[in-house]
């Protein structure tokens, strides 16, 4: 019997489809060790954003860590350079907090990261990627889209700090009264704070145009208006929205960021973005960098929902069965690539049910 | 259909019919029954009667795609969800209490009775203050009026139950008022009728 695809539940089947579509762009598959040292991501701790890290003492007597994230292990030994990228996709477990069940759990994880040189097209093509990713999972998604860059040109045109992390959690609340009152405190003209509420309703480039009010602010705009364009033209126009809520990060991430949404799944999914920023903390000062998560432990839950796969027959015996004609039962399903049950009990939801007796075999639609 | 996360209670009927003036009523809602969801289809809106403290958990995990909810819950148990107005009802504030005759005293440990041990400990780190943070469920005020505590860290509304308790506000820790909150997921599928809402409780809402 070949070896069907369909055959799998959908939530088995993603991984497959993933490896498939990031194959066919040219990324190679990248695996890692369960743990790695956990000085390595103490010293990355802030790009972790405050994760609880699994520890354990390796026999050796160092502290060792069960990974809570890959993209670190993908860059600690990068082999890109500036001319030639290093393009990795992964399938792996991670151990950190789940936004599903707030606890810490092992959660599997898919995602990709390109290393090289970041230009246009690179970025069209990893936010593309992350919508045919959202579609493998369902046909109801969005990508919304930020601007670091952006929101940082705003800070400094404002008199803000690079890192306002009060305002971004405003930002992220789309809370307007905070951002007036944050601003108020922090003696930023009303103008500005008017830009700020403005940035954190708005989901159109026309929107975010009307923002714009320094040099910087304008080519992080264009860079934004490109992608928009690019895309569009390539028919993703009805899945990408600008939204700056979900900015949560200025230190690592430095330009386009982004979040996946799928509908009846209370949060994002996937989330990625521009991270030159983490390059240059681990001194890698030439290379740049793209990639995006998918978190599969709300995924999960959520195709769980769609469709609980049964088998097909129920093959029902009792003591006074012919054994013979059991086997060979199951062994003819098997064959024609059926998915049956083998059973006692006359309970099913098997749409066909074969009764094995003392010597026939009786086959009738469950009513 | 809309899933709405509504408060049990004073604030609940206050907010409901506010949602009322805006065309999501739902006549089931004035039944003496006990039903904690209650839908009208023809405007395509379900209600989901809620003890106010869990609002938020109801809008952030998606099962409400938009609430309604006091801002010291919000500061209590920061749930990931979008705070798009505040709605001007239920105003009061969070506030640290003590007895009429409480001398601040630097030195020792301050020890706060409270219902609201996040906020209290944000409170005070940023004062650099050490607390020890003794939880209660209610009846706050207790504690100080009976030395459990040296001060408490409770909802201060007209003032009267602490005044009746030789009791008085120290310091104000933040203002406390309703707020129309939504799921972030739900705003961006849902983001017409949700849109339609929050401009319909703009216009309602009286602003300071």
């Amino acid at each position: 019997m070949r070896f069907n695809i369909e055959n799998l539940r959908k939530d088995e089947q993603i991984p497959f489809l993933l490896e498939q579509l990031y194959s066919q762009f040219g990324y190679k598959k990248f695996r890692m060790e369960k743990f790695e040292e956990y000085d390595f991501y103490l010293e990355n701790k802030s790009f972790l954003r405050g994760e609880h890290i699994i520890t354990f003492p390796g026999l050796d007597g160092k502290l060792m860590a069960l990974k809570p994230d890959i993209t670190l292990s993908i860059l600690k030994n990068t082999p890109a350079t500036a001319l030639v990228p290093d393009k990795r996709f992964y399938t792996e477990n991670v151990y950190r907090v789940s936004k599903a069940s707030h606890e810490i759990r092992e959660i599997p994880q898919t995602g990709l990261e390109y290393v090289g040189k970041v230009d246009m097209y690179v970025m069209c093509e990893v936010l593309s990627l992350a919508m045919r990713t959202l579609d493998c999972i369902s046909a109801n998604h969005l990508l919304s889209v930020a601007h670091v860059g952006f929101l940082t040109a705003l800070f400094e045109a404002a008199g803000l700090p690079l890192h306002s992390h009060g305002m971004l959690k405003f930002l992220a609340q789309k809370n307007a009264r905070s951002i007036k009152l944050y601003c108020n405190e922090k003696n930023v003209s009303e103008d500005f704070a008017e830009k700020f509420i403005a940035l954190s309703s708005a989901s159109s480039l026309d929107e975010l145009k009307n923002i714009v009010c320094s040099e910087k602010m304008q080519r992080a705009y264009l860079e934004m208006e490109q992608l928009y364009t690019l895309l569009s033209n390539s028919g993703f126009e009805n899945k990408l929205y600008i939204d700056f809520s979900i900015i949560n990060d200025t230190e690592y991430y430095n330009g386009l960021v982004f979040s996946g949404f799928i509908e009846g799944i209370p949060h994002s999914v996937l989330s990625g973005g521009r991270y030159d920023g983490l390059l240059t903390k681990m001194n890698k000062n030439d290379l740049q960098a793209i990639g995006f998560a998918v978190y599969f432990d709300s995924i999960e839950r959520f195709l769980g929902k769609l469709k609980n796969k049964n088998a097909d027959i129920a093959v029902i015996y009792n003591e006074k069965s012919n054994l013979s004609l059991l086997f060979e039962t199951v062994n003819k399903l098997y064959a024609e690539g059926k998915s049956f049950n083998v059973q006692t009990s006359t309970k099913t939801n098997a749409k066909t049910l074969f009764y094995i007796k003392e010597d026939s075999v009786e086959v009738t639609e469950n009513a | 259909m809309l899933n709405i996360a509504l408060p049990k209670g004073r604030l609940g009927n206050q907010v409901f019919s506010l949602f009322e003036s805006l065309g999501l009523a739902c006549p089931e809602f004035y039944s003496e029954n006990r039903k904690l969801v209650i839908e009208n289809k023809e405007n395509g809106v379900r209600y989901q009667l809620i003890k106010p403290s869990d609002v938020g958990i109801y809008v952030s995990h998606g099962v409400a795609d938009i609430g309604v909810v006091g801002k010291d819950v919000l500061l209590e148990t920061e749930p990931d969800v979008y705070e798009l107005l505040d709605l001007n009802l239920g105003k009061c504030s969070l506030a640290v209490a003590a007895k009429n005759d409480y001398v601040p005293d630097n030195e020792s440990v301050l020890k706060v009775a409270t219902k609201y041990p996040h906020v209290a400990a944000k409170y005070y780190r940023k004062q650099n203050r050490n607390i020890e943070i003794i939880k209660l469920n209610g009846s706050v005020e207790l504690a100080a009026a009976v030395g459990l505590s040296d001060v408490i860290v409770d909802i201060v509304e007209t003032g009267s139950t602490l005044k009746e308790n030789d009791m008085k506000v120290f310091e104000t820790v933040a203002p406390v008022n309703a707020v129309f909150i939504a799921n972030k997921s739900s705003f961006k599928f849902k983001n017409r009728e949700i849109t339609q809402i929050l401009e319909g409780l703009s216009e309602v809402t009286i602003n300071d």
